[in-house]
């Protein structure tokens, strides 16, 4: 086979690399071949090493194509990523939550209090067997005496709680 | 996986395949154009276009040459619409560090083999630079191009003819 052909040969393959074992035989004795050859594959080499310009095109893209996407609401967010991006909205959030639970459970406790004092009146009006003079508006008493701190309480202004700055 | 979530209208996957194909899509692009900025808008435009006909892609066919497939369609619209005004190539090539592969080729030789590169009519461009920058066989490079498989051999056999006629004269005396 002569060397026109053999070159013409390689320049049709797909991969110049990886040649059929009749080119190969004729570049093990050829030393022009070889060396055309060489240059062939040098060439192909640096196409990928041609400089081009840099582009920002990829970022602008990136950047409008996830900003069109519809931000997640506060209640959708897991935990961890409403404290790491709204840190001002978590902790408000949870601070607000932290007082109702406080105010909720003062009262579940006073009612509490309250009802078990009025059952060990009854009680103890029971055993002893004398009825009290003026039983309901003991009771009533006991009751409004209970109360009033509570009451008074929740008149108050609440107090604002300080939280740590966010980091 | 990646594709077909991008199909479901997860934006998030769509921009992993953005990431993943941009580079590659504006490398293409740029040595078809020979301007940054048209080469961009197309980048662009072929990515638009995508995610919006994505529902049409069948899964498990070949996602780079239907991009690719695009791309050349915008490109022929716009070098169409563009091909009086269109500009000469660069004779001063973008700046870059040389690296110990690049040593192997001398500066001027760089230079030599992108303007012979730049030179060379459209389609054995678009078909050589198909094959050798992003590896498509000759099946794919004739699926993204449109034309026979024997005719995308015979482009990128016609580009390294004419590339090698450039360049091996120069190596040659290099070598000396």
């Amino acid at each position: 086979m002569n060397c026109e052909l053999i070159q013409r040969r390689l320049l049709s393959i797909q991969d110049p690399e990886r040649m059929p074992s009749q080119l190969r035989a004729h570049l093990a004795y050829c030393g022009a071949c070889r060396e055309w050859h060489d240059h062939l594959l040098l060439l192909e080499r640096h196409i990928p090493l041609l400089p081009i310009p840099r582009s920002d095109g990829k970022a602008k893209l990136m950047r409008s194509l996830l900003q069109a996407q519809a931000p997640p609401s506060p209640g959708d967010m897991p935990e961890t990523s409403s404290r790491s991006h709204a840190p001002t909205l978590w902790h408000s959030h949870s601070g607000r939550l932290l007082r109702s639970r406080t105010w909720l459970l003062g009262v579940a406790a006073a009612v509490l209090l309250i009802a078990l004092s009025w059952l060990g009146l009854q009680r103890w009006l029971q055993t002893t067997g004398s009825s009290p003079p003026s039983e309901p508006a003991s009771g009533l008493a006991v009751f409004f005496t209970a109360l009033a701190p509570l009451a008074k309480a929740k008149n108050a202004a609440p107090q604002p709680v300080d939280f740590p700055a966010p980091p | 996986m990646l594709i077909h979530s991008a199909q479901q209208g997860d934006r998030q996957a769509f921009a992993v395949l953005v990431e993943r194909y941009w580079d590659r899509l504006y490398r293409w692009l740029y040595h078809l154009t020979h301007n940054r900025h048209t080469a961009e808008d197309l980048v662009q435009e072929t990515l638009l276009k995508a995610m919006a006909g994505l529902a049409s892609f069948r899964t498990g066919s070949n996602f780079q040459a239907w991009l690719f497939r695009i791309a050349y369609n915008s490109f022929v619209n716009q070098w169409r619409a563009a091909e009086r005004s269109r500009q000469p190539f660069p004779h001063q090539l973008p700046a870059r560090n040389e690296g110990p592969v690049e040593q192997l080729l001398s500066r001027e030789s760089l230079q030599m083999l992108a303007r012979a590169v730049g030179r060379l009519p459209n389609d054995y461009r678009a078909a050589f630079l198909l094959r050798v920058e992003q590896g498509l066989s000759f099946h794919e490079i004739a699926d993204v191009l449109g034309i026979k498989e024997e005719t995308a051999r015979w482009r990128v056999f016609k580009a390294r003819q004419k590339l090698m006629g450039v360049l091996a004269p120069q190596l040659d005396r290099e070598a000396l």
